[in-house]
């Protein structure tokens, strides 16, 4: 999370979140541009400060807003790929997708199925079985994977 | 052949040099003629206490490791692929206990127990309706007020009758889809084994594989913790494929070993003149070396995982050893072919010290047991989404 000031040039208002006050989107980070007092601390093991507990609240808000679209974009990519036993929207985020037959070769044609549709590439250390266990998983990877880049959300 | 001396070995290597050569290696055509048990081998190795090696010594096993276990399988198996290939399974299924049940109190005894008794354990993984894929069950366990029963159809289970326990795989539940499984340790006192078909087969005959109805009963203890796609993929599979391709070395090891005494022994009948196939001996004994090498290098990565669930449950490392077992499984019958062909008739005949049949024989079986057409494909799969090593 970067509180410095955001950089001119990449700046980006991508969409009507960054009209909150206090917030602009910088790619898939989020910059505090103004809001209360700075945090005293560099952030780590300091008082959280009246500042920067409204920062977090926002941020919280805004991956909340950001969050669902890219579950739904998962699930889809499940269903048309993983071929589990119930119906994946039906699925909670933290069900281990295994118990529900997701197979190993369920699981390359899943990997290919998310790679294609948020256009990222798993690195080798992401191919394992634990990655794809459960939906919050799979979306933690692909957060991670497009951290830095402009939101492709649908 | 490799000669891994490692510390903690205890002179286990040596004692399978020895068990092999002054036992194994006189009963093996026996063993394959009548396709029975090789039970001299066994009595001298638990006698030696071998089965226990790959028990941790806590347990007051031998504490060997992978390397050590591996020469011993390419040790037994220049002298009899059944001993070897019942030994090598044996330690599959001690490597699973070990590695992903030995916290449990259950398995903690078990273990000692194991060490103590030198008790065989054999595999039921794969079943009727399911083909060779390990990787889905029909059969569920059943549980109920602690217990749980199943009904496996095997296909084959390998020295099933002569084993003291069973590790057997199943759905999780009878609701579970097929892919869901666990693996649970069947004690003899615990099982039934109904013979369901015979084995009469090329090679491989002493190993006594017919197919089984297989019903038990145990308690729930008796269900290791861990998924069996994480035993499979941590341990099963890469400790299968590195202790078969190491006995099928041993089997390579042999055959070239013919040959080149065939060739030495012609060279004295005649000094001074090159035996006409004394080049390909000299390829072929190149091919060892590759092949001895494959064995070594998969060794070393495995070791490097160090036991780690995740550096073991990564693609790459899967492809490679997969590839560990189909480039050997090629390179054994090519390597044994290649022998007969420089001993020639002597290699071709069977009342003849230089005779190759029961190798060969033997060497055909290692591309079909996974048949090497799966594996490519599994490999083939894998290969779309990983990444460069």
């Amino acid at each position: 999370m970067n509180l410095d000031a955001p950089r001119a040039d990449t700046a980006k208002q991508t969409n009507s979140a960054s009209h909150w006050p206090g917030v602009v989107l910088v790619g898939g980070e989020y910059a505090a541009v103004q809001f209360g007092a700075w945090p005293s601390t560099d952030g780590r093991g300091g008082r959280a400060t009246v500042g920067e507990d409204c920062h977090r609240r926002r941020v919280n808000e805004f991956s909340r807003y950001k969050r669902q679209p890219m579950i739904d974009k998962i699930r889809n990519t499940l269903h048309q790929y993983a071929h589990l036993n119930r119906d994946v929207f039906t699925i909670s985020e933290d069900a281990d997708l295994y118990a529900y037959g997701l197979t190993s070769h369920a699981t390359v044609n899943l990997m290919l199925g998310l790679e294609d549709a948020f256009q990222v590439e798993f690195p080798e250390r992401m191919l394992r079985r634990r990655t794809f266990e459960t939906i919050a998983n799979i979306h933690e990877s692909i957060v991670e994977l497009t951290a830095g880049q402009p939101t492709a959300a649908s | 052949m490799p000669i891994t001396v490692m510390s903690r070995s205890f002179g286990a290597l040596e004692k399978a040099q020895r068990i092999g050569l002054e036992i194994a290696a006189p009963a093996a055509d026996s063993v394959d003629r009548e396709a029975r048990f090789p039970s001299e081998s066994f009595d001298a190795l638990r006698a030696e206490r071998m089965l226990g090696i790959f028990i941790p010594t806590e347990f007051g096993g031998g504490g060997c490791s992978i390397a050590d276990v591996s020469a011993i399988c390419t040790a037994l198996g220049q002298h009899c692929s059944a001993t070897a290939m019942i030994f090598a399974m044996h330690q599959i299924q001690v490597a699973c206990i070990v590695r992903h049940a030995r916290e449990s109190e259950f398995f903690a005894s078990y273990l000692a127990e194991l060490a103590d008794t030198q008790s065989l354990i054999a595999s039921a993984t794969s079943e009727i309706g399911v083909g060779g894929d390990t990787r889905s069950s029909v059969c569920a366990i059943e549980r109920d007020s602690g217990s749980f029963s199943i009904k496996k159809q095997a296909p084959v289970i390998s020295y099933g009758e002569y084993a003291d326990a069973i590790l057997a795989t199943a759905r999780r539940t009878p609701d579970s889809p097929p892919s869901d499984q666990v693996l649970v340790l069947l004690k003899r006192d615990e099982f039934t084994l109904a013979r369901t078909s015979g084995w009469d087969t090329l090679g491989f005959r002493g190993t006594c594989s017919p197919g089984f109805m297989l019903t038990a009963r145990a308690t729930e203890d008796h269900i290791l913790s861990d998924s069996f796609a994480d035993i499979s993929s941590q341990t099963m599979l890469p400790v299968s494929h590195i202790v078969w391709t190491s006995l099928w070395l041993g089997i390579a090891t042999a055959a070239v070993g013919r040959a080149r005494a065939y060739i030495r022994a012609e060279a004295r009948k005649s000094p001074g003149k090159t035996p006409a196939a004394s080049v390909r001996l000299a390829e072929v004994v190149s091919k060892l070396q590759g092949m001895r090498a494959l064995v070594n290098d998969s060794v070393r990565d495995y070791e490097a995982t160090g036991g780690e669930a995740d550096a073991a449950s990564g693609m790459n490392f899967a492809i490679r050893m997969n590839n560990l077992k189909l480039s050997c499984s090629t390179a054994v019958v090519d390597i044994v072919s290649q022998s007969m062909l420089i001993c020639g008739m002597s290699g071709y005949r069977i009342d003849s010290k230089f005779s190759l049949g029961r190798l060969l024989r033997d060497a055909y079986g290692a591309a079909l047991m996974i048949n090497n057409d799966r594996i490519y494909g599994a490999n083939a799969a894998m290969l779309l989404v990983s990444k460069d090593d």
